[in-house]
């Protein structure tokens, strides 16, 4: 398979008004553009959604297309069955016009409207997110035969839900992928306990209790708050965040000791978080189970999602309390336990990091993506962007699109292949420009500009990064390393050189123009205005550089 | 009397006459192409020149209220007097923390009197390592000497059966090394040579290293010192690089505007207006000597080339004997073949004439952006440049403008005038 120019994939999460359909389609469409980026490949991204929390895909960059959710039809006065035939002429259209490389749907591989299976055909590839769901469902006829559809069935289920597993598993066979919850936490991008309770409103010395409803829009919610806030009583100990979720209608809940929560973007601040009350939706559980917290699970009863059974699997597992919502003293007595029992909550966050639980988007994008790039690249692309190399990069100021670039112009020449692109050491350049005070995008128009033609000789990773840096932190620089750019994309391009000579010559260059008593910006200006006209040599003679009396230019 | 129709032979006598013109006409023009490029290349330094004009007028020096009003006027904060203040004190601290690491390293404290050991050391080395490796030297050149070594000629370790042509070899190779240098070295026989190059063998290689050891130490010190040197040369170059600097970004950040842009920035102050003037207007240049490259080069080269394809086919095509006999009508082929000398003198003429005001013009403050376009200003509007887009659509612009001032003038009531205007 050939590595193609572009990809457009576009994801369905179309069902109800919620939040959790769009939230699992987000999660895995970050690591399907991050993987695109480093394969080199440019890729769009388009949602078709009915829910009414859409801004999720603003934040996160994505372009959306946007139905009315089944919930407004009502209100907004539209005729049950227009709506039906609008909504399914408006798929088939959009899916006409969008003409998807990669077509990923949620969790109904029918379709909300059923109408999917006559316009599956519009897509080169269709993929499906089934995560468990009731048994009703998996057992319908129709049900199974519309994952015939899919080339590739994504099941993001936990280690407890063997048997449902087992159900889809034999459903679809070998185009079945397993590979646990996926939720939005990404543990490189999780902003630091400090910083995060500073985001979050919590006072010093307060511990913070996160209260929330997944996206807000099921009625239960704000009885969930009323409740935790009659069982907490008035405690100055414990900082309340309400996370209402974008759906929420309800009343909002302000006072000195809680903070109201609308944003989106909760999932980095986790780390913040001592305890949760929430209700026991997929991406809620997920989210806090992923960043560690110990919860109080309120199952909220919903069509396909089987909040009860979640919650009961994961108390029993000891990841979680659970309590009902309309028991108010078992309710209490949960929360008493998680708040001021240190013993249960240590236990809880004890088990939980035991059961090393991890989002696991990453895994389903990759899984998804080999159906369209060729899998040496995807494999090479998830084993070079783990964790540690992207908490590295963002520390480092860079955007994975310049890190992939950057790696690539430091690859040994005509060695840029995607299956074997190093990051390591460009991540390595990026932490050393910034220590030096150069921004990722300058290093690398640095190392682009230096960067060596096809058939220079190839030269090892650490001489490379030495002679970078070693330009980065020239004396010649000081005052004026933004320059630095500037002057090396001035300079002659040197035939058959490696990055490590290209350098060396640079460095000349700079060693002379320290001497000389010039600018870098005056000799780039010079050396831009006779480019094409003057060699190296030429230019180190025009400065009198040492090294040209030396024989060394 | 001439006909109304020629031969197929007077075409192609007429299409090799016409294609030895081309050949002529490509190659004047490949000549006028060079010429173009000096002008251009004198145009890109012209361009340099102008932003550092510019630069330096928008940042005469360091001092803290010019740089305020600087980064006010192009909306670029980093060039603000408390940002460069804060980046020449980073930059201070770093040069500072260079200096007195190696201020604090060893080898540049005691560098005089370790140099002073090194260069000891290293005569002692070069008073025995040259006779040294004279010596083996001469041995090592020998034709089989190291093979002979390796194998142990001379000692019990030789295992070479005399059956084989190797052993007679070794012993031809041997005995030639002993006659040419047992003599000078004192031996009598090969193990005795041997034994003698092993030793000055290890001896050699013991001085070679140290040479070594101690041309790196000196190297460091020398690398140590030239550092400080750098660094304090930095240093006190900082200023003049932050302002050089400051200047380059300013110039970044500018270059990307457009000149009504730029005209904006300089409003009031004249000293700005007439250096972005000067950018505004080398820029023009470089547009308008591209233009004219594609107008005047680049397209009668491609209409030449289409028209020598031309009649190479139909030279090759009338020149079969099944043609031989037709006719063509005198107009068509008077139009084809005329001659287009004086015409070719004319545009070339005009070319030349456009390219020297371009590059020959100065008088960059006679620029009104609003009121006149620069092709106009430099040629004096003698010249027609609406094969130029932006030239053609001023000229319309500007016609449409004066169209409507007149109806306006004549009390015309005219709404579709002004709409078009506006």
């Amino acid at each position: 398979m050939e590595l193609p120019r572009s990809l457009r994939i576009v994801s369905y999460a179309v069902n109800g008004r919620g939040l959790g359909h769009l939230a699992r389609q987000v999660a895995i469409h970050r690591w399907l553009r991050r993987y695109a980026t480093f394969a080199g490949v440019r890729s769009e991204h388009w949602f078709l959604t009915t829910s009414e929390a859409d801004t999720l895909l603003l934040h996160e960059g994505f372009a959306g297309f946007k139905l009315p959710s089944k919930s407004v039809v009502e209100p907004a006065g539209i005729d049950k069955t227009s709506y039906l035939a609008l909504a399914k002429q408006w798929v088939w259209h959009s899916l006409g016009l969008l003409r998807p490389d990669l077509f990923v749907v949620d969790t109904f591989p029918e379709g909300s409207f059923d109408e999917l299976p006559a316009a599956l055909d519009l897509c080169k590839h269709a993929a499906l997110v089934l995560r468990p769901v009731k048994h009703d469902f998996m057992a319908s006829p129709s049900f199974r035969a519309a994952l015939s559809l899919y080339q590739r069935v994504i099941v993001p289920a936990d280690d407890d839900e063997e048997d449902a597993c087992a159900q889809i598993e034999a459903a679809v066979g070998g185009r079945a992928r397993r590979t646990g919850p996926l939720s939005l936490v990404e543990r490189f991008a999780a902003a630091s306990p400090d910083e995060a309770r500073g985001a979050l409103g919590v006072p010093a010395g307060a511990r913070c209790l996160l209260v929330t409803g997944g996206g807000g829009g099921d009625d239960d919610v704000g009885a969930l708050m009323a409740l935790t806030e009659r069982a907490l009583g008035p405690r100055d100990d414990v900082h309340v965040v309400y996370a209402a979720g974008p759906l929420y209608q309800g009343e909002a809940r302000r006072s000195a000791r809680s903070t109201w929560w609308t944003s989106a973007g909760l999932s980095r601040f986790l780390t913040g978080v001592d305890m949760a009350v929430s209700a026991a939706g997929f991406n809620a559980v997920h989210e806090l189970l992923h960043a560690g917290v110990p919860a109080l699970l309120v199952p909220q009863r919903k069509i396909a999602d089987d909040q009860h059974a979640r919650a009961a699997r994961l108390a029993a597992r000891g990841l979680a309390l659970t309590a009902p919502l309309d028991d108010e003293p078992r309710f209490a007595a949960a929360l008493g336990a998680l708040l001021d029992d240190g013993r249960t909550r240590e236990e809880l966050r004890a088990r939980v990091a035991a059961a090393g639980m991890r989002n696991h988007a990453r895994e389903a994008a990759a899984a998804l993506l080999e159906l369209v790039l060729p899998r040496s690249v995807v494999r090479h692309a998830a084993a070079e962007l783990d964790d540690d190399a992207l908490a590295r990069a963002a520390r480092a100021g860079a955007e994975l699109g310049d890190l992939v670039d950057l790696a690539g112009a430091l690859a040994p020449a005509g060695e840029a292949d995607r299956a074997s692109l190093d990051v390591d050491p460009a991540i390595e350049l990026l932490e050393r420009a910034r220590e030096a005070g150069m921004s990722a995008r300058e290093v690398t128009r640095v190392v682009r500009a230096l960067a060596p033609r096809r058939r220079a000789r190839a030269a090892d990773a650490a001489g490379v990064l030495d002679a970078v840096t070693a330009l980065l932190e020239h004396p010649a620089c000081l005052g004026q390393l933004s320059s630095l750019p500037r002057l090396v994309e001035a300079l002659p391009p040197l035939k058959d050189a490696s990055l490590v000579d290209a350098c060396a010559a640079a460095g000349a260059v700079l060693d002379a123009a320290l001497a000389a008593g010039r600018s870098l910006a005056d000799v780039a200006s010079r050396a831009a205005a006779r480019r094409g006209e003057v060699s190296h040599r030429d230019i180190l003679v025009e400065l009198e550089g040492p090294l040209v009396r030396e024989g060394q230019a | 009397m001439i006909g109304s129709s020629v031969s197929a032979r007077d075409v192609v006598h007429a299409a090799r006459r016409q294609n030895e013109w081309i050949a002529a006409e490509i190659a004047a023009l490949a000549a006028m192409e060079r010429e173009h490029g000096t002008a251009k290349a004198t145009l890109v330094r012209a361009l340099e020149d102008a932003w550092a004009h510019l630069t330096e007028a928008l940042l005469p020096s360091l001092d803290a209220g010019a740089l305020d009003h600087a980064a006010r006027a192009i909306a670029m904060p980093q060039l603000g007097s408390a940002a460069l203040a804060k980046r020449r004190a980073d930059e201070e601290r770093r040069a500072q923390e260079r200096l007195a690491a190696i201020h604090a390293d060893p080898r540049f404290t005691g560098r005089e009197a370790r140099k002073n050991e090194l260069a000891i050391a290293l005569a002692g080395v070069a008073d025995h390592l040259p006779a040294l490796e004279e010596s083996t030297g001469v041995l090592e050149q020998e034709p089989r000497f190291f093979e002979l070594i390796e194998r142990g000629y001379g000692t019990e370790r030789y295992q070479q059966g005399w059956w084989t042509f190797s052993y007679y070899r070794d012993w031809k190779h041997a005995d030639l090394v002993v006659e040419k240098h047992g003599p000078a070295k004192g031996c009598a026989d090969f193990a005795a040579l041997r034994e003698r190059y092993l030793e000055e063998r290890v001896a050699r290689d013991t001085f070679r290293a140290e040479q070594a050891k101690l041309e790196q130490e000196q190297r460091a010190i020398e690398g140590l010192v030239s550092d400080e040197t750098r660094w304090r040369e930095a240093l006190q170059r900082l200023d003049d690089n932050l302002l050089a600097s400051a200047r380059a970004d300013a110039r970044a950040h500018l270059e990307a505007l457009p000149d009504e842009h730029l005209a904006r920035l300089a409003e009031g102050d004249a000293t700005l207006t007439t250096a972005v003037a000067r950018v505004s207007g080398v820029r023009a240049k470089h547009r308008y000597l591209d233009a004219l490259l594609r107008e005047h080069i680049i397209k009668p080269r491609h209409d030449l080339a289409r028209m020598k394809a031309k009649n190479d086919r139909d030279r090759v095509k009338l020149m079969r004997p099944k043609h031989a006999g037709r006719s063509f009508p005198r107009a068509d082929y008077e139009r084809r073949f005329q001659d287009r000398v004086e015409k070719t003198a004319r545009r070339r003429e005009r070319y030349l004439e456009a390219r020297r005001s371009i590059v020959e013009f100065h008088d960059y403050h006679r620029w009104d952006p609003s009121a006149i376009v620069w092709w106009d200003v430099m040629t004096d509007g003698r010249l027609d440049g609406d094969f130029i887009p932006e030239v053609e659509e001023f000229h319309r612009e500007h016609a449409r403008a004066q169209h409507a001032s007149a109806a306006y003038d004549a009390g015309r009531d005219d709404l579709s005038t002004f709409s078009d205007v506006s």
